[in-house]
């Protein structure tokens, strides 16, 4: 038995937001509704991830929610920008009058699954149900409403220290913790590498000044336990989990399913090109192998010929070969739901050898079978027939993976994280 | 002699407890499967624990350390090969000696401690296989705590065991099916036309209520009183389980004097 919360902190003026206010019997139908996060913007291209998001829907009809100004409204100053966040308890086993049983009994704390922004743009209500819908926007949303201020950058700024100047305003780290030290550039040259000025972040919004270092950088950013973090596409340096499937024998069964197993090829460009210029970096390797897999870029903030070949040949490397991606399915607990982007994990998924012919599984023992010729078979001797397998797929526990989305449904306490064999 | 299901809880000794630790000791075998313990605690009977390179001579010792006191009622082996063995449990001070067997030829073993024991670590002394100087191997060692009196004093209708291996089933342009189908879970349902102990009835209402899972024996230990050896009612089955459906306790037509119909819908679970 799992306890899902939903949280708010209205905004009590410009930056200041109140305590978070508990509204979990507000939401409608124990719909809290799916969260999603994704390092890479889609299934079949690489770049930068969208903002996440998540939808809920609250119960209005004593006008807790309307817009400030209602008699009611929670929200003294405005609703747009007010934090939400959703919790998650694990309370399997609850204390009986007080005492729980040790060993058994996961008296862990309220984890904060998800922390967003409210957005006020689509805020629907339905008079009929007295309903409220919104929107919920992950904190990377704050960045799209700041206009860049460029004061301070200059060319002989390196990525991390623009980046980390872009990002440093009031208005986000009073939602997130920027760090310096959190913000590692897969390439971390100086904007006067690839760029003769700064002029690429004129009028521009901080998300849109973001993204264009993010390109020319090799990077992906996203937010976890309200930090930011920028870094290549790195994952952790430790196996952070393991997980067994059904047939697993040194593991007990924690992959609910494995969908949309994909070998790779659907995120594989082995033909890297700059858009008009003659640039291009290619894996002649891979383009034998799987075809010429083309991607053409124009990253803006790129001006210098030599660091677009840089920048070419570093896409070209990450990219040129396929990696298997996947969708793994498991039940939530505290240890699972700790995982993060970029973690690394290993999946125990063994086939299950099924004997054919007199019912014994053969084993390949040296100087007690041979290889045999078709053309002079000869059935009296001892010979090697590999078995069948039941299931049609099977995952080495040495391969490793890392997580690049993770989506958590409160709905039926499964989490899904995609992985990319790394 | 027949004997009622058996309930037991979560057997400390399962792969699902991660305070649970087995040291090997053999001083002749040339790998003492350190590698494979979780083989004698995964639920399954198709992997094993085994030794290579040891004899009889080795008195091959496998210590369980279960970190926390527990209370061990029964101990199991399943599908093993050992002729001569020893349990004792570590009372605080000194090995006191559990069960010592001699010549055994079965391949299923099953003890019942008396009244259980409090412990912190159980040994298993292999002096000898059953087939002299075979390396040892064990495919399940349980060691359990019964759920409330851990027995049925009555016997329920055992309804629809199934062995349930089948996922999901596709039908083809022919009309043959394409089955997709998984390691399997066990289901098996209990029913009592009317429960009339009240032991039985604290037993059932703590598989109910409690809300964690436990472990079933439906041969009860006594795999003969059934007329064939099937899957599900051989003593070597024993399934981790839990209810798939909500309590309900109406009296029979509601005569507050009357029995108790019950029927439990067990599934097996992996937590």
């Amino acid at each position: 038995m799992s306890i899902w919360k939903a949280y708010i902190a209205p905004l009590q003026a410009e930056n200041e937001h109140g305590d978070f206010i508990e509204i979990t019997q507000f939401v409608v139908n124990k719909n809290i509704g799916a969260v999603n996060r994704m390092t890479e913007n889609n299934e079949y291209d690489v770049g930068i991830a969208p903002n996440d998001s998540m939808g809920i829907k609250l119960s209005n009809d004593n006008g807790d929610f309307s817009e400030p100004g209602s008699v009611n409204s929670i929200f003294p100053y405005k609703r747009a920008g007010s934090k939400f966040k959703i919790t998650y308890l694990f309370d399997k086993y609850p204390p009986i009058c007080g005492f729980a049983v040790a060993g058994i009994s996961a008296l862990g704390p309220e984890i904060e699954i998800y922390e967003g922004i409210l957005n006020d743009q689509d805020a629907e209500q339905d008079i009929e149900t007295d309903t409220i819908s919104f929107t919920i926007l992950g904190y990377s949303a704050a960045l799209d409403g700041l206009e860049t201020v460029t004061t301070g950058i200059s060319t002989s700024d390196t990525v991390q220290s623009a980046l980390f100047k872009l990002m440093n305003r009031i208005e986000f780290t009073n939602l997130v913790l920027v760090d310096n030290a959190n913000i590692n550039p897969g390439v971390n040259p100086t904007i006067s590498t690839f760029n003769g000025a700064t002029t690429f972040l004129d009028d521009t919004t901080v998300k849109e000044a973001v993204t264009r270092l993010l390109e020319a950088s090799g990077s992906i950013l996203y937010i976890e336990n309200n930090t930011v973090y920028v870094s290549a596409r790195t994952p952790s340096s430790a196996v952070e989990y393991e997980f067994f499937g059904q047939a697993a024998k040194l593991g007990l069964e924690n992959i609910q399913d494995i969908k949309d197993y994909k070998i790779g090829t659907n995120r594989t460009f082995n033909l890297w090109k700059w858009e008009d210029t003659t640039l291009t970096s290619r894996s002649a390797t891979s383009i034998g192998t799987y075809g010429a897999l083309k991607k053409t870029v124009n990253y803006s903030a790129v001006t210098q010929a030599t660091y677009r070949q840089t920048l070419l040949d570093y896409y070209k490397t990450e990219f040129s070969e396929p990696k298997i991606e996947l969708d793994l399915y498991t039940p939530i607990d505290y240890e699972r739901i700790g995982l993060q982007l970029m973690d690394k994990v290993t999946i125990d998924y063994p086939n299950v050898p099924i004997a054919i012919g007199d019912g014994s599984l053969p084993v390949w023992n040296t100087g007690s079978m041979v290889w045999q010729e078709e053309s002079t078979f000869d059935p009296n001797k001892n010979f090697f027939s590999w078995p069948d397998g039941l299931f049609n797929i099977s995952i080495d526990p040495n391969t490793e993976w890392k997580i690049i989305g993770i989506k958590i449904d409160s709905k039926d306490d499964i989490m899904n994280l995609k992985l990319r064999e790394i | 002699m027949s004997e009622k299901i058996r309930v037991y809880e979560v057997p400390v000794s399962d792969i699902s407890n991660p305070n649970f630790y087995v040291t090997i000791t053999d001083a002749i075998a040339t790998d003492k499967g350190d590698d494979i313990i979780n083989f004698m605690r995964n639920r399954d009977l198709q992997s094993s624990w085994m030794t290579t390179g040891s004899t009889d001579a080795a008195n091959t010792e496998i210590l369980c350390d279960v970190s926390d006191s527990s209370q061990i009622d029964d101990i199991f082996l399943s599908y093993h090969n050992l002729g001569d063995f020893k349990f004792e449990y570590w009372s605080g001070s000194a090995w006191v000696l559990i069960d010592n067997v001699t010549s055994n030829t079965e391949d299923f073993y099953h003890y019942e401690i008396v009244g259980g024991v409090i412990t912190t670590q159980i040994k298993l002394t292999i002096y000898g296989t059953i087939v002299a100087d075979e390396d040892k191997r064990i495919a399940r060692l349980i060691l359990a705590k019964k759920l409330e009196s851990g027995q049925f004093e009555s016997w329920p209708i055992i309804e629809k065991p199934t062995q349930g291996t089948i996922r999901k089933s596709s039908v083809m342009l022919s009309g043959k099916y394409f089955l997709s189908e998984g390691i399997g879970a066990f289901l098996v349902t209990l029913k009592w036309k009317g429960v009339i102990g009240q032991n039985d009835i604290d037993l059932i209402e703590r598989m109910f209520l409690w809300r964690k899972p436990f472990m079933i024996w439906l041969s009860g230990g006594d795999q003969t009183q059934f007329r064939f050896k099937l899957t599900g009612y051989r003593n070597e089955d024993m399934y981790i389980m839990k209810p798939r459906k909500d309590y309900i306790n109406a009296y029979y037509k509601g005569l507050y004097r009357a029995m108790v119909p019950q029927t439990i819908d067990l599934v097996e679970v992996v937590e």
